[in-house]
């Protein structure tokens, strides 16, 4: 590796280095105590740079960095800018509700800004070990954010319970890699992935694929390797709980578009219907268990089992390596969710907190605007026509309709329609009854206007969805 | 802007719509705006009635933009005379609402104005789209304003009402989108000329048949599916129960006369006598269960599904007629009964639900044991009551009784059980509308009802407007069976052609 090399790598990574000195200085202003009151307008603006660095450096061209341990191309790119403005989103929206917890400190922040690193690395590494590096590095900040709000006990059960299992799914994940270094003789996903053009399928090819896709099907939540989501979810502060349901996720989709793309083995019978029955059986625990809860994470939680049952269904019909329907579902999804969680963050920023879903009752009289943007949310999730969440169904559908499993798409509907209620349940609540806890203030234009980014182009993709069709295709073929 | 009206129809309502949700005050401008949004797509629909073409069977006013080229739809909009009719239904029915809900004391009045507004753009744009897909995302866009008319504004049990209306109708409308989605894979295309032209196998229409079919049937009602209608009546405010039955009802015969009868003829026509034993059900045993409501709205609900059965009599029977006769001519004469009975029951059951609202809105209750003798009180009101009954019972002269007529002659060319069966409900309609009207405007009055005010101007010009409609078109019937004709014909042709 020639020094020119070595500096051209760097320039395509700066966005990525800047976030991480920054991450150190939040951390060291944190705890100096007259300047610990920056740490949020440093972490906004310094993540407001990196978007700026990363749209400044953006070609078209695929560039491969650190001798093609990272990949810079049209996909990882769009993917890093989604996920620098989910997560301006997200600590914009939440700051009112961290002072109110007393949750604001440099190492909340620095976490925050590592977690977001690890995953921006997964989705640019190419290589297996720089992969599981961005693993860790998110995961090991995510599980000691949740567990940062040290008095609460559901909390730390939380954190445990994610820690856990999430080291069981790393494992797995690392497990399955090592058979593939043993199978290829690379660490390169690329090579990897392409193996299959000269080689046959070997059982344990499969069989490693199948350890790292359970591993994936674990931080997607993906039945039945879900069982940590709904007790984060209802545990984690919100803000982290927002991060945990959106940024990883985009980051493991973008994992399985590499390891699946241009790989014969999603062909595979064997492994196929795996995807498949991963998804129909998550579609089906999701919208079932949703329908019982009464707490209003814990059903958002359910509900993102049965999206992520439908994820696995959109990379199992992506046939002929078109993985845009499975990455509209993906990015339509994760939108939505943030602006579900965001939404209940905002209404938390007081003494009180939303848990159950009937504390939404009235919403309405108190606050019009908060409860259509709300509903615009929820009608999205569930697939409802006018809001682009009704796109995403409408592809899975079409797809599978276009490889003639009818009977799979009339069950995967009929889920829908159950599903249906529990959205329709909340959105009862907010509009059809009254007397909403009125010590619970609804107002800043600062906020407000936060929040209405996400339903507004919800709406506006929808009326206009051609443009983001195009783009997707493009930046995926 | 005669070319895109069809567009402006459906787009100046709910920009209207939402435009409306900003303005938070509650008095006369609100009132006055809302009103004149609806006047002016009133006479934009007059203006497309009278450009309409009314010889040529083809679709006009055709729009066609490309939306979402990659996945084969289009923003593709045209009208035949059918949509033109219904078209013209809704806004005068939205009209006539909007005057109304003027003159009621609500809470969030500008937000029950927006659903209004949002339902009427809606129903324009299921009612004039070509593309199926479009057809579809309006189909179920309109679920949203209902679902917030019967819930935020509707009566004590209003949510469990809206949920089962939205829950029932989405079930339905998703198989729809399924069977689109499969015609779509084989014929790459959702534009419905295209499906006009192509014949699938006989399994594959059996099975698209059923996947529309039931989506339709839950929405018009047919009868086991029917069961959330009565529901949503009683508990949605008299405005909503008037758009209900005038108008959403008509969507899902609209999808039968559009969607699966031209497409799947062959499918419809091998499970037609499931069909019509299920219309005659309707018919006969719901209009007996209209006999026994002691609910006005209930009684109202059930005649409505008792009626629609005679719509979908009218279309499954073409397929037995096509077998006896084999003449077009039958067929156009049974489906233009269909035709005559939805537009005309679009009015009189408009007509009642105001009726028995004006009732409500005076003595806060919808129940006939507690009402008696409204006569002496409140003569004006009454006369209007009596017509409107007579009117749903099918009286000659009043345009009920055209449709009911028509559907009747068609079904004794085919069997005489089936004509026996559907002219029963000359009785049991009968029997329904004017023990009700014996009830509840005649006899001693109740003590509580004494010292109520008749019809004021506005309730009076509304049921006097839908007095006259019906009139007309009971006297004088041609004038919508012409224009119908050339349209009907070539949806016939479209069947025939497939058989």
């Amino acid at each position: 590796m020639t020094f020119n090399n070595a500096f051209l790598s760097l320039s395509n990574f700066i966005p990525e280095i800047f976030l991480f000195s920054m991450a150190m200085v939040v951390l060291l202003i944190g705890i100096t105590n007259p300047l610990k009151k920056y740490v949020v307008s440093l972490t906004i603006g310094s993540t407001l740079i990196a978007l700026f660095l990363c749209f400044w450096g953006y070609t078209e061209e695929t560039v491969f960095m650190f001798n093609t341990s990272l990949i810079k191309d049209n996909a990882t790119e769009f993917f890093k800018i989604l996920c620098y403005g989910i997560f301006l989103i997200q600590i914009i929206v939440s700051q009112k509700y961290l002072k109110n917890k007393n949750l604001i400190s440099g190492e909340f922040y620095s976490l925050l800004i590592f977690a977001l690193i690890g995953c921006l690395i997964i989705i640019s590494s190419n290589n297996l070990i720089v992969l599981f590096l961005g693993i860790e590095l998110s995961s090991l900040s995510l599980y000691s954010l949740i567990a940062l709000n040290r008095t609460s006990l559901i909390s730390g059960e939380a954190a445990i319970k994610y820690f856990v299992l999430s080291i069981i799914a790393s494992a797995l994940i690392l497990f399955g890699f090592s058979y593939l270094y043993g199978i290829t003789n690379s660490l390169v996903i690329n090579e990897i992935s392409t193996y299959l053009l000269s080689n046959e399928i070997s059982n344990l090819y499969l069989f490693s694929y199948i350890l790292i896709f359970i591993g994936v099907a674990f931080k997607f939540a993906v039945a039945p390797f879900h069982m940590w989501l709904p007790d984060v979810y209802e545990g984690a502060p919100l803000p982290i709980t927002n991060f945990i349901a959106s940024i990883p996720k985009i980051a493991f989709f973008v994992f399985a578009y590499r390891f699946l793309n241009d790989n014969q083995i999603l062909f595979e019978d064997n492994f196929s219907k795996f995807i498949l029955y991963l998804g129909i059986f998550s579609i089906f625990i999701g919208n079932m268990y949703a329908l019982a809860q009464k707490k209003i994470m814990r059903m958002l939680a359910y509900s993102g089992v049965a999206n992520s049952g439908f994820i696995f269904l959109a990379i199992f019909t992506s046939i002929d390596f078109n993985f845009s329907v499975a990455a509209f579902y993906v990015i339509t999804y994760t939108i939505t969710t943030v602006s579900a969680i965001s939404i209940i963050t905002f209404i938390s920023s007081n003494k009180f907190d939303l848990v159950y879903i009937k504390d939404f009752k009235g919403l309405s009289s108190k606050s019009g605007l908060v409860s259509i943007l709300f509903m615009i949310t929820l009608l999205s999730t569930a697939g409802i026509p006018l809001t682009i969440g009704f796109y995403a169904k409408y592809l899975v559908l079409d797809a599978l309709v276009n490889q003639n499993m009818i009977i799979i798409a009339v069950i995967v509907v009929l889920f829908t329609v159950i599903g249906l209620y529990y959205y329709l349940r909340v959105i009862w609540f907010m509009f059809f009854e009254t007397g909403f806890n009125s010590l619970i203030k609804v107002n800043g234009i600062y906020y407000l206007a936060v929040l209405s980014i996400i339903p507004f182009s919800i709406i506006a993709i929808f009326l206009f969805p051609e443009f983001a069709f195009n783009y997707l295709f493009s930046i995926l073929a | 802007m005669i070319n895109n009206i069809l567009s402006l129809l459906i787009w100046l309502p709910i920009i209207a719509g939402l435009f409306i949700l900003f303005y938070k005050k509650d008095d006369k401008i609100l009132n006055i705006f809302n009103i004149s949004i609806n006047l002016i797509v009133f006479i934009l629909s007059i203006l497309l009635l009278n450009n309409y073409d009314q010889n040529s069977s083809n679709f006009q006013f055709v729009e066609n933009i490309d939306w979402i080229p990659s996945l084969n739809i289009y923003y593709f909009l045209g009208v035949d005379a059918i949509s033109v009719l219904l078209i013209f239904l809704n806004t005068i029915i939205f009209l006539l609402v909007s005057l109304y809900n003027s003159t009621l004391n609500l809470k969030k009045r500008n937000q029950y104005y927006s659903s209004f507004l949002l339902a009427n753009g809606l129903t324009i744009g299921v009612f004039s789209a070509l593309d199926a897909i479009l057809f579809y995302i309006f189909f179920e866009a309109l679920l949203i304003p209902m679902f917030l008319i019967i819930g935020i504004w509707g009566g004590v049990n209003r949510i469990y009402a809206s949920i089962k209306f939205f829950v029932y109708t989405f079930l339905g409308s998703i198989l729809l989108l399924i069977a689109f989605l499969y015609i779509n894979s084989s014929i790459s295309s959702f534009s419905v000329l295209s499906f006009y032209d192509t014949s699938f196998s006989i399994v594959e229409q059996e099975w698209l048949f059923i996947a529309m079919a039931i989506a339709f049937a839950i929405k018009i009602p047919m009868f086991p599916f029917h069961t959330w209608l009565p529901d949503a009546h009683v508990e949605a405010p008299t405005s909503g129960s008037v758009v209900l039955a005038a108008i959403l009802l008509k969507v899902g015969a609209y999808g039968f006369i559009r969607y699966v009868l031209p497409v799947v003829p062959l499918g419809a026509s091998s499970l037609d006598i499931f069909f019509i034993i299920l219309s005659l059900i309707a018919i006969v045993y719901v209009g007996l269960v209209a006999i026994t409501q002691d609910d006005m709205k209930k009684l109202i609900a059930y005649s409505s599904i008792s009626h629609m059965g005679f719509v979908t009599l009218g279309f499954f029977l073409i397929f037995k007629l096509f077998d006896n006769t084999n003449t077009n001519s039958d067929i156009v004469v049974s489906l233009s009964g269909s035709m005559y009975q939805i537009i005309s029951h679009g009015f009189v059951s408009a007509a009642l639900f105001i009726c028995v609202g004006s009732i409500y809105d005076r003595y806060k209750t919808k129940k006939i044991s507690d009402l008696s003798g409204l006569l002496n009180q409140m003569p004006v009101y009454s006369w209007f009551f009596v017509f409107f009954a007579l009117a749903n019972c099918g009286l000659p002269g009043t345009s009920s009784f055209v449709g009911e007529l028509l559907i009747i002659l068609a079904s004794f060319k085919t069997s005489f059980i089936y004509a026996f069966l559907a002219s029963s409900t000359l009785i049991i309609s009968a029997v329904y509308s004017l023990w009700l009207v014996k009830r509840v405007i005649y006899g001693e009055l109740k003590a509580g009802l004494e010292n109520s005010i008749d019809a004021n101007f506005l309730e009076k010009t509304i049921l006097f407007v839908l007095a006259l409609i019906i009139l007309i078109l009971g006297i004088y019937p041609d004038y919508l069976m012409s224009y119908m004709n050339m349209t009907l014909q070539n949806i016939t042709n479209n069947i025939i052609i497939k058989i």
